[in-house]
């Protein structure tokens, strides 16, 4: 069984987050751990040093396990075999070093979705997602989940896409849809094409071996913003993790959908 | 609940009816079918060679339009009670159609007609063509949208509605203006979006519990709304862009902040900015 790490705040996008994490835990099972970083800078300063400050910053964080223990009453996630860990530092700092420890199949987080593209590009330009090693699945809405999967991005980045989809969530009982984006921002309008493209015998091979097919295999041309149409409503879109400036950044950030970005790295 | 249809004999009132019927049947609502005659003054179109609008004219069109209402409705079930039917021994409660023609301003006209039978929504079609007209009047549904006391849903002529952006600035939310959104929704088999108005600065604790409430609300129904946040400067950029998605369902409140962007003699301006149909909450 897969091992997920999710990050908790007590807010709204991490209970939309945890919301969603249960409803796909239904159809491929994973065990969850939670993980809160409290804000130790929230309101006032820390006091003084030594005992003092040890004092106050144990405090801080049993206020902590409380809040994030109630919201995860709330939200009826019984799916962690293990209590939340409440650790503070630097959140990214913490976030990775437990993923490394650890060893997660993947990482889950919430993001609330904004017109916006701002905190969006702050996220994937932050040492966590650039310093990553597994796949992350952010959450933006809870979304139902038959509205289907999106495996998205250039030409080149598919069969790696493909190879982490299927091996962090092979069980999930839905033929994914592929979109494959040429960024072109110069076209004027959008050409969009079916099962033409040079890939389609590679990602039916990629399929065929876990003895799945695609329900689509779509080829789009144009710019991030006319692009935007394909990826506003499916469930979840699967996509390389991009740096802020890229072409497939601009478009998903207009995406109010959940986003499963896989890293760079190759599979074994 | 009591729903005003204001209509006129131009296409976009027709088609607007069948919406009318299913909200009736869906909330059980009186529905007053509301023509306007003119008061014998010439209409801006007359030299031009247009039709002015006689008091025959309208009543047939009312009539023709009551007709059409009824058989929207299975009548097995329908709650509306058929013209000149008497039977008084039966329990099953009924709901009225009525079909009144009043005569003067439009746009006066209606308000006077929602507020003296105290209706919880008026209904008006209009013309995306120069200025959202109706009864070739330039800025009734516009007015009319700007005055009322109660909610208004302004149906825009040939717009398919996918998607209801609902425009949340504050917590303080009726029950039956939350009804009211999730029969648009209904009606028109559309997503919902919950666009929140932010300053740029993270979301206030009480709007999120508000905003996790609605969506616990909406999911026991199976609807996901989907959440937007929205700073107040890109407000008008956002709702221009959102026209091709159908119908802005804004809240207006004295809370709003709506109230503040858009207040009551700019509500022309929003509706004016965006091509889908819009639903003001009051």
């Amino acid at each position: 069984m897969k091992d997920a790490l999710m990050a908790l705040q007590t807010d709204l996008a991490s209970s939309i987050a945890v919301r969603y994490a249960c409803r796909l835990e239904k159809l491929v099972h994973f065990k969850m751990q939670a993980l809160h970083i409290p804000d130790m800078d929230e309101n006032n300063h820390p006091p003084g040093s030594g005992w003092v400050y040890q004092t106050w910053e144990n405090a801080v964080v049993q206020k902590a396990r409380e809040d994030i223990t109630k919201l995860i009453q709330k939200e009826h996630f019984n799916y962690s075999s293990w209590a939340p860990k409440v650790v503070p530092g630097e959140r990214d700092r913490v976030i990775l070093e437990e993923l490394r420890q650890k060893k997660y199949d993947f990482f889950i987080e919430g993001l609330l979705h904004s017109f916006e593209p701002d905190r969006f590009f702050q996220k994937l330009d932050s040492d966590l997602y650039r310093n990553i090693s597994c796949p992350v699945l952010l959450v933006k809405n809870l979304v139902d989940l038959d509205r289907g999967i999106q495996i998205v991005g250039p030409p080149d980045t598919i069969s790696l896409q493909l190879s982490w989809y299927f091996m962090t969530w092979k069980g999930l009982p839905v033929e994914p849809d592929i979109l494959i984006c040429h960024f072109e921002p110069s076209l004027e309008k959008l050409t969009i094409s079916e099962n033409d493209s040079v890939l389609v015998s590679d990602i039916e091979e990629i399929f065929l071996k876990y003895d799945k097919k695609p329900a689509s295999i779509k080829t789009a041309k144009g710019s991030p913003e006319k692009l935007i149409s394909f990826v506003r409503d499916h469930a979840l879109l699967v996509s390389p993790l991009p740096r802020s400036e890229s072409q497939i950044a601009q478009m998903l950030a207009m995406s109010p959908c959940p986003i499963l970005f896989c890293p760079e790295t190759k599979l074994d | 609940m009591r729903i005003l249809f204001a209509a006129d004999e131009h296409r976009y009132s027709a088609d607007a009816l069948p919406q009318v019927a299913r909200l009736g049947e869906n909330t059980w609502a009186d529905i007053i079918l509301l023509g306007i005659k003119s008061n014998g003054a010439p209409s801006p179109s007359d030299a031009s060679g247009a039709k002015v609008i006689t008091t025959t004219h309208i009543d047939d069109k009312l009539g023709a339009y009551h007709k059409k209402l009824l058989t929207c409705f299975d009548p097995e079930t329908s709650p509306y009670q058929q013209t000149g039917s008497d039977d008084s021994s039966e329990t099953t409660i009924h709901k009225q159609i009525i079909t009144r023609v009043r005569a003067g301003s439009p746009s006066r006209e209606i308000l006077g007609e929602a507020k003296d039978a105290e209706c919880d929504l008026i209904v008006i079609g209009c013309s995306t063509q120069e200025g959202y007209t109706w009864q070739e009047a330039g800025d009734i549904p516009l007015k009319v949208a700007r005055d009322a006391a109660c909610s208004v849903l302004v149906i825009k002529e040939d717009k398919k509605i996918n998607k209801v952006l609902c425009c949340l600035d504050h917590d303080n939310i009726s029950q039956e203006s939350l009804e009211m959104v999730s029969q648009m929704i209904t009606l028109f088999h559309a997503d919902l979006d919950i666009v929140v108005l932010t300053d740029g600065e993270d979301v206030q604790e009480k709007i999120e519990t508000k905003l996790s409430w609605l969506i616990d609300y909406y999911s026991a129904r199976a609807i996901f709304p989907c959440i937007e946040l929205v700073r107040l400067k890109s407000l008008e950029t956002f709702v221009s862009q959102q026209a091709r998605w159908g119908l802005m369902a804004m809240w207006m409140g004295k809370k709003s902040i709506l109230e503040r962007v858009f207040p009551s003699n700019k509500v022309s301006r929003l509706l004016k900015a965006n091509e889908s149909s819009v639903l003001l909450l009051r």
